[in-house]
């Protein structure tokens, strides 16, 4: 049983601290992306 | 700055991890690739062992391809449906890759054959582009033909597509039918070479796309990085498991990669398919140079490794490990190469105990790893410059030709 949950324990704080970059880059990701069509002045898609 | 990575126990300037990631971004949103064919020698040349390296750059590699997915989608370049079912036909592949790795350990040379495969696929991937570039750009820039914008649908991809085996299944984005077992077959063997060579295969899957399956370039690109998602984030959690990704300095990149894959997904929209694909045969040639030097930095380590690993298998403190810790390895080469990570000074200081030969020899395998880095992190730092110049010149010519058109 301790197995288990220490087992559990490592996957489930390993998804949530990939889960965190990956929000981290998508937030980056997504500012960036918008100043850089501000600043080669592209509207739209 | 420098920020200290308290796994690995390395130090490093925060700005170099930034560029790198920065560069690899533009890169990997320009040609669809995770590009750790880069990634991983540079991250070496800065210190990184390679163990976490690999770790390191998949993290990275799942992180930035989310970014560039999203924003291909937006674009209309990503074909989900293939993109689906490729995943499907890799994993196989990739599965049965790793297998025959296996096979090839226990008869030996396995190194030698990954290396020469590697070597054929790169020089013989690009040559092919190359050809077909200049073949098709033959006599445009003296008026004596049309000038293309994409090399259309190659013959082998109209013969897959002309293949009727039930079940069909249309393909909306890349704007055609073909037999779902044409995919499939072809993702099989695509993920069976990456599996094989032990890369994650975007530099593999993307001519595929291209030229045997008859996906647009960009579509080409953008399905690709909707696969690297997959198969990054997969990486990123069983590297994670095993404590070999350095979470700082992949957050660290990251944010480079972030900005780098909005720069190169852009310029996909600027630059013409053909000439998305000359930049790509270019860089697996430099990719090809450096696993020479890799090659040549092997010749060098089977001077010692023979000599190294005798020491290693003799010693009380591995002889103990191989009991408890190390019993958890799957060989005993894995429980060596992992000893010695943890033994680094030891094993230093073994050498420095060696004949003057093999004190060379290690000099001089660190040197040509050195070269191999320093190859494709100048090839990623030019062609990042080279792909945002030709992005802010297709802006540019846009702007030009709405303005005129305006006027008339």
């Amino acid at each position: 049983m301790t197995v288990i949950v220490s087992k559990l324990i490592s996957v489930l704080v390993t998804v949530c601290l990939l889960g965190a970059m990956m929000l981290l880059t998508m937030g980056v990701g997504w500012a960036s992306g918008k100043l850089i069509r501000k600043m080669f002045g592209l509207g739209g898609k | 700055m420098e920020i200290y990575l308290p796994i690995s126990g390395v130090e490093i300037m925060a700005w170099k991890l930034i560029l790198l990631g920065f560069t690899v971004g533009v890169i990997g949103g320009f040609f669809g690739v995770g590009g750790a064919f880069m990634v991983t020698p540079a991250l070496n040349v800065f210190g990184f062992p390679m163990a976490y390296a690999i770790g390191t750059d998949m993290a990275h590699i799942a992180g930035k391809s989310i970014v560039a997915t999203a924003k291909h989608r937006k674009y209309g370049n990503v074909d989900m449906r293939l993109g689906a079912l490729m995943i499907i036909g890799t994993a196989i592949g990739i599965e049965c890759g790793a297998k025959t790795i296996m096979w090839l350990e226990k008869v030996g040379r396995v190194d030698i054959v990954v290396r020469y495969t590697y070597m054929v696929l790169l020089f013989g991937l690009s040559s092919f582009m190359l050809y077909e570039y200049f073949t098709l750009t033959k006599g445009t820039s003296t008026g004596k033909s049309k000038p293309v914008s994409d090399a259309g649908t190659s013959g082998l991809a109209l013969k897959m597509q002309s293949l009727k085996i039930p079940p069909m299944i249309h393909l909306k984005v890349s704007g055609f039918h073909i037999s779902v077992w044409v995919i499939l077959i072809v993702s099989a063997f695509t993920g069976f070479l990456a599996g094989f060579l032990g890369v994650g295969g975007g530099f593999i899957r993307m001519p595929s796309l291209m030229y045997v399956i008859g996906c647009p370039t960009r579509v080409a690109v953008g399905t690709d990085l909707f696969e690297i998602v997959v198969t990054g984030a997969y990486g990123a959690f069983s590297y994670a498991m095993k404590g070999r990704v350095e979470l700082i300095a992949a957050a660290v990149m990251l944010i480079g990669a972030a900005v780098g894959a909005q720069f190169g997904t852009l310029a996909t929209q600027y630059v013409k398919g053909l000439k998305i694909r000359l930049y790509f045969a270019v860089t697996m040639l430099l990719a090809g140079v450096s696993v020479i030097f890799k090659h040549v930095a092997g010749t060098y380590k089977a001077v010692y490794s023979s000599q190294l690993n005798a020491w290693v298998k003799s010693n009380p403190a591995f002889l103990e490990y191989a009991k408890t810790e190390g019993a958890k390895m799957g060989s005993l080469k894995a429980q060596v190469a992992e000893w010695l990570l943890f033994h680094k000074a030891e094993a230093q200081a073994w050498i420095a105990k060696q004949s003057d030969v093999i004190i060379q020899a290690r000099a001089m395998e660190k040197m040509w790893n050195a070269y191999a880095g320093y190859l494709m992190l100048g090839a990623a730092v030019g062609l990042s410059i080279l792909i945002i110049a030709k992005m802010i010149a297709g802006i540019k010519h846009e702007k030009k030709v709405l303005a005129e058109k305006a006027l008339v």
